[in-house]
């Protein structure tokens, strides 16, 4: 028997599991999920929501099964390059995956089916877009019975959205705190008064919570009248007033750190262009599979290697500057590039049960390059982080590293020691070369036109 | 919330209602369950409505339009929520 490794975010779940084999995932279909399997195949649903984009495609293989003795099938999903978590996402990417939850709920009600959850986990940004990437997520409606993850939506996506529009972007990272998503009593107390005055928030958040807090662990009146029935229509009246309630739900980027930061640069045209040509030469030169673009703003710099077809992740721990980059991935229909919220001086970690559930951002990598424009300065003398620490850093992120140096005489270095003692004496052009070098070997170097700054291609030792 | 506790006496045939156990792997909660059969109640309603409207809008569209036109419009409008969902 080849060695398998389970993979431990799909344990909750008696219809199946992920697991490695040889390097390839695959997911067991177990036997007590065969009739609801063969509904999504062959109910025409599975190719109507692969043909849209809306569910991950696979192939039924016939290696053998992990566990064989509850085993129906064994299937290949299609690879998604980088799993990102929702406390990694903005605001229109949370949005996005919950209206295609919805979609995909509505498209299955049409062929007899439902989702029996609606975790923001079992949603990936592929190709640009989101999708289901949980096959095993459907199951036959229960006729007259209330949707079963309706509690899960509220808690994964509608909760956080709202808290993010009418509170503060930021609370997104209770999603890091809560696994299962914002506990509804907890999102009905910060939201503010005039959130009770939407129907739809009211009723999905406000009673919701106050309907849980009155019938906690209750089961009412059980087996003493019929039970009561939830008409079709009526459940097409709640995915209607979910949807109603997230489209609802906007936020614009105003007045953030950065995310008008390319008009507020200190480049000039020249030095602009000349950079993003150096970039592309050291592209070209390493050949990178996957780039991982750390500190990348809008991604200006991040789209040089997308659109040579490396899948790209551009990371910034600005919420606004990332909704940026996302609304211009999907107005231009990018495919490589996925924009993510990341704090760089903590990022996400393993979490979850057994440290399990969720990767930390190592455990998700490395990629073969990794760029860090116009960061190292923000890391050593905003942050204190020490040249080696941030060298050995980028080390574990990618065997290859662009990276911009900018020294202190640059104005952007100036600002930030504008209100602090400069305590960094070995912030020199020399001690970054040395404590890189240390890690990486320094393949070449160019300086930027019209600036201070030099660009550096490296590869780890 | 002090709200929710006024809604039984609105809606008390629905919050009266029972809860079976649910043969899920979630834990779909007995709160979660009433608030949304008393959601399902009050905006199933609309869903039954906006059919019968779409059906006589078709129906006046069909025949001011001639035989031209079938309901293509009137289709597309219905599958507009799925189709500008993503």
């Amino acid at each position: 028997m080849p060695s398998d490794s389970k993979i431990a975010a799909s344990f909750r779940d008696p219809s199946g599991f992920l697991f490695k084999r040889e390097g390839t995932l695959y997911r067991q279909v177990n036997r007590q999920y065969e009739s609801d399997y063969t509904r999504l195949m062959q109910s025409g649903l599975y190719d109507a929501l692969v043909g849209d984009g809306l569910l991950i495609s696979h192939e039924e293989t016939a290696v053998p099964a992990a566990e064989p003795d509850i085993a129906y099938k064994i299937i290949r999903p299609e690879l998604v390059p980088f799993v990102s978590y929702p406390y990694e996402w903005c605001f229109s990417q949370l949005k996005d995956a919950a209206l295609t939850t919805l979609t995909i709920q509505k498209r299955a009600l049409d062929h007899g089916l439902w989702l029996k959850d609606a975790s923001a986990y079992n949603i990936q940004f592929h190709r640009g877009r989101p999708m289901l990437i949980d096959t095993l997520s459907f199951e036959a409606v229960r006729k007259g019975e209330p949707w079963t993850a309706y509690r899960q939506f509220c808690q994964h996506f509608l909760a956080p959205l709202a808290l993010m529009a009418y509170c503060d972007l930021r609370l997104s990272q209770l999603l890091r705190v809560y696994i299962d998503g914002i506990p509804l009593d907890l999102a009905s107390s910060l939201l503010p008064f005039r959130t009770r005055l939407k129907f739809s928030l009211l009723m999905h958040l406000h009673l919701h919570a106050s309907a849980q807090k009155k019938y906690a662990g209750k089961q009412v009146n059980q087996n003493q009248r019929p039970p009561r029935k939830m008409s079709r229509n009526a459940l097409v009246g709640v995915m209607d007033s979910l949807e109603a309630a997230v489209r609802g739900l906007k936020w614009e980027p105003v007045g953030t750190e950065w995310a008008d930061y390319y008009a507020d640069t200190n480049y000039s045209r020249a030095a602009d262009e000349h950079k993003a040509a150096i970039i592309a030469r050291f592209l070209e030169r390493a050949v990178p599979q996957s780039v991982w673009d750390l500190g990348a703003n809008t991604g200006r710099f991040s789209r040089l290697a997308s659109s040579r077809e490396i899948p790209t992740v551009a990371f910034d721990i600005d919420p606004g500057a990332v909704e940026r980059n996302y609304q211009k991935v999907r107005a231009g229909g990018e495919i490589n590039l996925l924009p993510l919220i990341m704090d760089l001086t903590n990022p996400s970690s393993d979490l979850g049960w057994h440290h399990r559930e969720r990767s930390s951002l190592l455990g998700r990598g490395p990629a073969e390059l990794v760029m860090a424009l116009a960061l190292v300065h923000h890391l050593a003398i905003a942050n204190n982080v020490p040249m080696d620490q941030a060298a050995s850093f980028f080390s574990a992120c990618g065997e290859w590293l662009i990276i911009e140096f900018v020294p202190k005489s640059d104005s952007q270095v100036q600002r930030l020691l504008a209100t602090r003692e400069d305590i960094f004496p070995g912030y020199t052009r020399e001690g970054f070369e040395e404590s890189f070098g240390r890690t990486f070997t320094i393949v070449t170097a160019e300086a930027i036109q019209d600036s201070k700054r030099i660009l550096y291609l490296m590869q780890r030792r | 919330m002090h709200l929710f506790n006024h809604l039984p006496i609105m809606m008390p045939d629905i919050l009266a209602a029972p809860v079976h156990a649910i043969h899920a792997y979630l834990d779909p909660g007995s709160g979660s369950f009433l608030i949304q059969l008393l959601i399902g109640a009050l905006v199933g309603g609309l869903v039954l409505l906006k059919t019968y409207w779409n059906r006589i809008r078709a129906f006046f569209s069909r025949s001011s339009a001639g035989d031209a036109t079938p309901s293509d419009e009137n289709a597309s409008e219905l599958n507009n929520s799925e189709s500008d969902a993503v």
